[in-house]
């Protein structure tokens, strides 16, 4: 009987927090950016100016392919970003801003 | 000062840098006829400028072309003179990869298909490469190397396609990375492609001085 009790009420507290779990969703308009450093002509501004005029408020970033990761020196993200003092605070400009980033 | 205008005055300042830079050392080796042919003596070459000229360092220029009409959008040229066999793969590999660093060998089956063109006296190996970049979108380049003494001198042309997702359904077809590889080879290989048009006339107008 202990037994049978103490299952209902792991599947009580068990069953409820998968389904939280499994309902996490983004919410709010965002988007993917392939070439950060091509928007907008590469000009930060402008591409934070355009992002939120439209209602953006989460971007995911293309920070890799394979094993080949972007903010690294001589790749073309890491030489674009190293103009607004590197790519954390690139990150910052858009959290200023209101903006999510994932990468 | 507001965080988000640290950017922008960072872009000024490098600005200022570059031009100052040109002014003390670079003007003299490099001339521009009425902005149509540019002409580089240090690397010994002058090619005809397309598209709009958005960068120069001491060894490339880059050039950004952009159409209404086509399948090709928008592409960036770079040309370039190195000791290494380089191909401008940005929008996926992440930059120039160098084709005999070791971290080449997995994307070389990107290289879709190679052949040859004769420009004077030079030999370009031409290479069109295709690479699945997310999202539906690929990335494809035209990479036109010569190796003349120890340079390699490079054409390279990179444009966004978004040919679709591999294995993805489409008017009950389902598309696998082969054959969406070969649409993207196909749209660089089409001479009616207004920006193929301009990459060619960039091609052909190449000229070496040494």
């Amino acid at each position: 009987m202990t037994r049978r009790i103490l299952f209902l009420l792991m599947f009580l507290i068990v069953v409820p927090v998968l389904r939280a779990q499994s309902s996490t969703t983004l919410e709010a308009k965002g988007m993917w950016i392939w070439q950060l450093w091509t928007a907008n002509g590469g000009n930060l501004t402008a591409v934070i100016d355009k992002l939120k005029s439209v209602g953006v408020t989460w971007v995911v970033i293309k920070m890799a392919d394979s094993d080949s990761y972007y903010n690294r020196s001589g790749k073309s993200l890491y030489n674009w970003a190293a103009g607004y003092g590197g790519m954390d605070s690139v990150v910052s400009t858009f959290h200023a801003n209101g903006i999510k980033i994932m990468g | 000062m507001p965080r988000m205008f640290t950017g922008a005055v960072a872009v000024i300042a490098a600005w200022s840098l570059a031009a100052t830079a040109s002014a003390q050392g670079n003007e003299s080796r490099i001339s521009a006829a009425r902005d149509s042919i540019i002409t580089d003596r240090t690397l010994g070459i002058s090619f005809v400028r397309i598209g709009s000229l958005t960068s120069h360092q001491v060894n490339n220029y880059e050039m950004l072309l952009q159409s209404a009409e086509g399948t090709i959008k928008r592409a960036s040229v770079k040309v370039s003179v190195s000791g290494k066999r380089l191909v401008d793969l940005s929008g996926s590999f992440g930059g120039m990869l160098d084709l005999d660093d070791p971290a080449a060998k997995s994307l070389l089956k990107d290289r879709v298909r190679v052949d040859s063109v004769a420009v004077g006296d030079l030999c370009f190996r031409r290479e069109y490469w295709a690479v699945y970049a997310g999202m539906g979108a690929w990335e494809g380049v035209i990479n036109c190397l010569a190796l003349v003494g120890s340079q390699y001198y490079a054409l390279s042309m990179s444009a966004d396609l978004p040919a679709g997702k591999p294995g993805e359904i489409a008017n009950g077809i389902k598309s696998n990375a082969e054959f969406l590889q070969l649409r993207v080879v196909d749209a660089l290989s089409d001479s009616r492609e207004p920006v193929v048009q301009q990459f060619n006339a960039l091609l052909s107008s190449v000229r070496l001085s040494r």
